[in-house]
């Protein structure tokens, strides 16, 4: 659905900031700008050659009845008429071009950032709007190259060559037949205000009864149960008869643009007609040419309309500009910019004195840590929900930055090692496991080109995910829908360990999810998490006890410490909260 | 009445909104006889200029005449516009209206094969194209036979010869329009495609956004990404191509018109034949006669549009509705106060499968009962059928000796209300969320909130039970959402309370502040309840397992652990969990 909170959003941006921001896209495309801008020329030019050579042939061919000149004239016209098509179609599909060009680039630079710019932003933002801004703000940009800055560019061209051609004929005649204009553009553009100003009520006015028809539909049963059908068929019809009120007002307003414009012609053409008749009397102006200043003066209004309408209208695509370009110019994640670091052998991780809250006004989620993880070493942590567990994966995969120099992974602060080098030493599987559309194949590689396909099909067999498919008549070909929707959880979950064990971090963290799985993909999983485990400095966040039970160390957080810290077997030996736990959890023979 | 909007639509709009339908046609008309007049006058006026000589005034006769003919086209055109959409936004109102009480009658049959998208799309997009038909449709082409039908006598009375010569190739036209928009309608339909396929890939891209970066797939995702917007860059090109194409052609249109004129007529006015002001006008005539033919086929595309819309709408609006009696009450019992609920020989099929069969149950006035079983069992049917939102069962259901259907479905729901799985809130304030339409009791409502133990949340909001929630407002999360559905089934106080499943969201101190609330509450009521979770139903007076839609046992706690296999099961491994969860 829309997000409709944003609907009364106003702008800062002006055009000329809006230029400034564009000019990058458009300095890169410098050869097309001055083609199109020939072209426009062209058009205007070609167009204005055309009344010309109308009354050129009356005066000419016509009034003083040559008939071979009329033969060439009509050809002329025929050329003419060619060529001014040509232009005016080459200059509005290259501007167009132009537009979609520009747009691929906002759109790339936009996928650029987003993929780059902190987790804190993906949690202060609601995806649709990230999604909005990329998808149809940047559309509404396209609206300033095919109809709206642009259009009133083109328009203002064609409109000072029509004025200079009437010129040419007669400054005075023209002076006289536009002396009306400016009271008409004024009142053009109060009229156009007033249309903007009805087209957004009416705009609130839709989406209102959009989002309660939408509301109505989903929560039917309810409003059927609990007997408000009739107090619902009510409200809908009041919202319903304001849309068609405000509706019939907008289409007043709208009305309203015409006959103004008519009225405006009217006098033009009138007076054209009248003064020129006169002129024509007096000064000895040709016929012919009084046609041509007729024909230019006809094609005035039109162009005149344009610049007034679209003068203010794309206020939306301005705002979009805006919500664009502020996305654009978010700060990215410093580490992506970091020099590379030399690799050092060994992957210990160490905690010092860490403390850590998510943002300034949120609680201390982790208080004072301090914790060596040795090179190889598996680590189990346990601990309620909201222990800090989860925050521990965030940290040691920088996707939330620690105080500086109070987390160390293989000797190197973690801020000090770029991104890309950092996620190749160390790998997760998340509790929320995301698959991507495509195929089980796809979600394993992730497109990485530097997997080889064999080892795909080796690891995917040696946990035990192509027999299991196999079961079911299924490959590692099988198309995944969105975020995994036709697999089950516990297929997702095997997946999302064959991945980590193609990829072959040399640092692990397991987030495991509990969830209703049965005892074959139980079994499964078990087995995929020890070998995964195996030979890599890891860290498990379980649920399952039998998980634990195969690592070197257990660290028991409570509250954002570390209250317990052992072997399994040292502390299921004292009477620790450990211990507890497990005389609590009757499945520790799992 | 009701019978002519779905026979006739358009009849049956024209005829209801006949007054300003009539006088905007009437203008429309004028406007057009006005604006076919002007070439004549043009005509005169040149006819003057050239022949040299004239009075002063007599220009400005013609001139005057000229700017009253705009004019008072200005002011019919302005008329017609605010008549005509008076007659077809009253239509699409009234017919929106009558979509709106359909939905709002229909039933899960209805519900479960409709998507609210493409209700949505009906009640919206199907309504504008069914207002676009006979509106703007229509319009357009009135317009542009009223046009041809007033233009080419005027062309014929200036010259026969000329407008059979330049006509010929202006028949044209209308099959070049209907070519292009053809071509257009469908590249924009790719396009569109195209953009939904970047957007999902954005779409998927922000929620997965952690994987991203975690498996450093920034630069792949961007090169795919590339990809996708090439190909709908290619499209948008080709489309804007044609579309390019639209205006030039036209003008080529009249171009090729004033081509012909040019030759043939100027010879002609060459030779006195024909004067400069005709072969003028002629040129305005063939300029204003472009758009009528264009005209004919717009209109007739837009009305196609609007006829297949409405074809759509008509087979909603002929399908019965599911609960007829919503809005028209019927004389039937009246229900003082449940005494009891009778299920015999109850069985439920949902397409071919059968969810229940041979249910045979008795509920007393303050029974508390509890339902439980495995997943597909047919427990959210069974309370379905309780509240009488499901048709079509086989046996009976009496509530206090009748049978279901002798009763308004108002008098049902007014006595039975339910607690679906899926909580859902309108966007209002909590409040009004909680109490619905009855009246505000506060202190009902304050002990209510506590119950379901809000309290802790209202502390993170502002205005407390003004909260606005929703779209517009504060979004609550799933379980606040639950509890807040919960408040309002417990706040309505009806005779028989069911709570579909309800508790399980709930943590397990609120639930058990629920569960002790429903116990203890008046021994009036009766409440079912749906768990999974064995401790929610321990005190329940009766407990009824189900199994493939069947009982497979009924009786109090102890009893069924002694009887119930799967019951015993459940309990042990749930205590067992229970142990578990408060330490992991």
């Amino acid at each position: 659905m829309h997000n409709f909170s944003e609907d009364k959003e106003t702008t800062r941006l002006n055009y000329k900031q809006l230029f400034r921001k564009l000019s990058p896209f458009l300095a890169r495309r410098k050869g097309t700008l001055v083609w199109v801008t020939f072209l426009v020329l062209a058009a205007a030019l070609s167009g204005r050659a055309i009344p010309f050579f109308i009354g050129y042939t009356i005066d000419n061919a016509i009034v003083k009845k040559d008939w071979d000149l009329l033969l060439y004239c009509t050809i002329g016209y025929a050329v003419l008429e060619v060529l001014n098509s040509v232009f005016e179609f080459l200059q509005v599909y290259q501007f167009q071009k132009l537009g979609n060009q520009v747009l691929l680039d906002i759109r790339s630079k936009i996928l650029f950032v987003v993929q780059r710019i902190p987790m804190t932003y993906f949690n202060r933002t609601p995806a649709g709007r990230i999604v909005t801004r990329a998808t149809n703000d940047v559309s509404q940009i396209g609206e300033i190259f095919s109809d709206g800055v642009v259009k009133v560019f083109i328009q203002l061209i064609v409109l000072i060559s029509i004025v200079v051609s009437m010129m040419l004929i007669s400054v005075k005649l023209t002076l006289i037949c536009l002396a009306t204009a400016p009271l008409f553009f004024y009142l053009g553009i109060k009229v156009t205000n007033k249309i903007k100003e009805t087209l957004r009520v009416s705009k609130i006015a839709t989406s209102a009864l959009n989002s309660f028809i939408a509301e109505s539909l989903n929560g039917m049963k309810i409003i059927q149960m609990y007997q408000l059908s009739r107090s619902k068929m009510d409200q809908f019809e009041f919202l319903s008869g304001d849309l068609k009120r405000v509706s019939l007002k907008s289409t007043r307003n709208y009305a309203m643009m015409m006959p103004i414009l008519n009225l405006f012609n009217g006098l033009i053409l009138a007076s054209a007609l009248y003064f020129s008749g006169i002129l024509g009397q007096q000064d000895g102006i040709k016929v012919g040419l009084v046609i041509t200043f007729f024909l230019h003066a006809l094609d005035f209004v039109h162009p005149f309309r344009d610049i007034i309408e679209k003068y203010q209208q794309f206020q939306n695509s301005l705002t979009s500009a805006e919500r664009v370009f502020t996305l654009l110019e978010e700060p990215i994640e410093a580490g992506y910019n970091l020099p590379p670091i030399p690799q050092k052998v060994g992957n210990a991780i160490e905690f010092r004195n860490l403390s850590f809250k998510y943002q300034d006004t949120t609680t201390t989620v982790l208080k004072n840590l301090s914790l060596t993880i040795k090179d190889r070493q598996s680590v189990g942590v346990v601990g309620r929900t909201g222990a800090g567990k989860s925050t521990l994966v965030h940290l040691l995969l920088n996707l939330y930055p620690p105080t500086p120099n109070e987390l160390f992974i293989g000797g190197h602060a973690i801020e000090s090692i770029p991104l890309n080098q950092l996620r190749h030493k160390i790998n997760c599987v998340q509790q929320d496991l995301f698959l991507f559309k495509g195929t089980i194949f796809e979600n394993l590689t992730l497109g990485s080109e530097r997997i080889l396909d064999d080892r795909v099909y080796r690891v995917a067999a040696e946990i035990g995910l192509v027999d299991y498919l196999a079961k079911t008549q299924r490959t590692l070909a099988h198309p995944v829908e969105e975020s995994g929707a036709n697999l089950s959880t516990g297929e997702k979950q095997l997946i999302s360990f064959a991945r980590i064990l193609i990829f072959d971090p040399e640092i692990v963290i397991l987030d495991e999810a509990t969830s209703n799985i049965d005892s074959q993909m139980e079994q499964l999983l078990q087995t995929a998490s020890k070998k995964l485990i195996q030979n890599r400095t890891s860290i498990v966040i379980a649920h399952r006890l039998s998980t634990i039970f195969s690592c070197d160390r257990i660290l028991v957080i409570d509250n954002g410490r570390v209250i317990e810290d052992g072997s399994p077997q040292e502390l299921a030996a004292k009477d620790s909260e450990f211990k507890k736990m497990l005389s609590d959890q009757s499945y520790k023979d799992l | 009445m009701k019978d002519n909007l779905l026979s006739q639509p358009l009849r049956y709009f024209i005829f209801k909104n006949r007054k300003s339908f009539g006088i905007g046609l009437g203008l429309l008309i004028v406007t057009n006889a006005l604006d076919s007049a002007t070439p004549l006058v043009l005509k005169v006026a040149i006819d003057t200029i050239t022949a040299g000589n004239f009075e002063p005034t007599e220009l400005l006769k013609t001139a005057a005449l000229f700017f009253a003919v705009m004019f008072m086209l200005a002011a019919t055109r302005y008329g017609w516009r605010i008549f005509w959409s008076e007659y077809h936004t009253s239509a699409a109102d009234e017919l929106r209206n009558r979509v709106f009480h359909h939905y709002s009658q229909m039933g899960p049959s209805f519900y479960t094969k409709n998507s609210v998208g493409e209700m949505m799309s009906q009640i919206t997009n199907d309504v504008q194209f069914f207002r676009n038909g006979i509106g703007p449709g229509l319009l357009i082409l009135i317009d542009g036979i009223s046009l041809i039908i007033l233009i080419v006598p005027s062309m014929i009375y200036l010259s026969p010869s000329w407008t059979a010569k330049c006509l010929v190739f202006i028949a044209i036209v209308p099959f070049f329009i209907h070519a292009i928009t053809k071509r257009i309608g469908a590249l924009s339909k790719e396009q569109q495609g195209m953009l939904a396929r970047l957007t999902s890939f954005t779409q998927e891209l922000v929620s997965g956004v952690k994987i991203v970066k975690i498996f450093t797939m920034e630069s792949q995702r961007s090169e795919k990404y590339q990809e996708l917007s090439k190909e709908y860059l290619d499209k948008s090109n080709q489309l804007n191509r044609v579309d390019s194409f639209f205006n030039p052609l036209m003008q080529m249109a009249v171009a090729t018109g004033t081509i012909i004129l040019l030759y043939i007529g100027g010879g002609e006015v060459i030779t006195g034949a024909v004067t400069l002001g005709s072969f003028v006008a002629f040129q305005r005539y063939i300029n204003k006669i472009i758009w009528p033919f264009s005209a004919l086929g717009y209109g007739l595309s837009q009305m196609q549009k609007g006829r297949s819309a409405f074809e759509r709408i008509k087979v909603l609006l002929e399908q019965p509705v599911e609960f007829p009696d919503l809005f028209n009450q019927k004389q039937t019992p009246h229900v003082a106060s449940v005494e009891s609920i009778e299920l015999k020989n109850v069985g439920f099929k949902y397409g071919e499968i059968e969810v229940l069969k041979n249910i045979n149950l008795e509920i007393k006035k303050g029974q508390f009962i509890g339902i439980t079983g495995p997943v597909g069992a047919g427990k959210s049917t069974l309370l379905h059928l309780l509240v009488d939102y499901l048709g079509n069962y086989s046996g009976q259901i009496l509530l206090n000796g009748k049978d279901y259907n002798e009763y308004a479905k108002s008098e049902i729901w007014k006595s039975i209300k339910m607690v679906p799985q899926e909580p859902f809130l309108f966007s209002s304030s909590i409040r009004n969320n909680v109490i619905l339409s009855s009246a505000s009791n506060e202190q009902q409502l304050n002990a209510i909130v506590s119950m379901v133990d809000f309290d802790k949340d209202m502390k993170t909001l502002e205005r407390g039970l003004e909260t606005f929630v929703g779209e517009k407002g504060v979004q609550l999360s799933g379980g606040q959402k639950q509890r807040l559905t919960l408040a309002r089934g417990v706040y309505a106080k009806p005779d028989v309370i069911l709570l579909d499943d309800t508790l399980s969201a709930l943590d397990t101190k609120t639930e058990a502040n629920v569960r002790d609330h429903l116990f203890k509450s008046s021994r009036e009521q009766i409440r079912v309840i749906v768990a999974n979770k064995v401790q929610s139903l321990m005190k329940a007076d009766q407990i009824v397992v189900l199994s493939e839609g069947q009982i497979e046992a009924i009786g109090t706690h102890e009893e069924l652990l002694e009887k119930s296999k799967f019951y015993l099961n459940q309990w042990r491994l749930q205590q067992m969990n229970e142990a578990g969860e408060t330490h992991a």
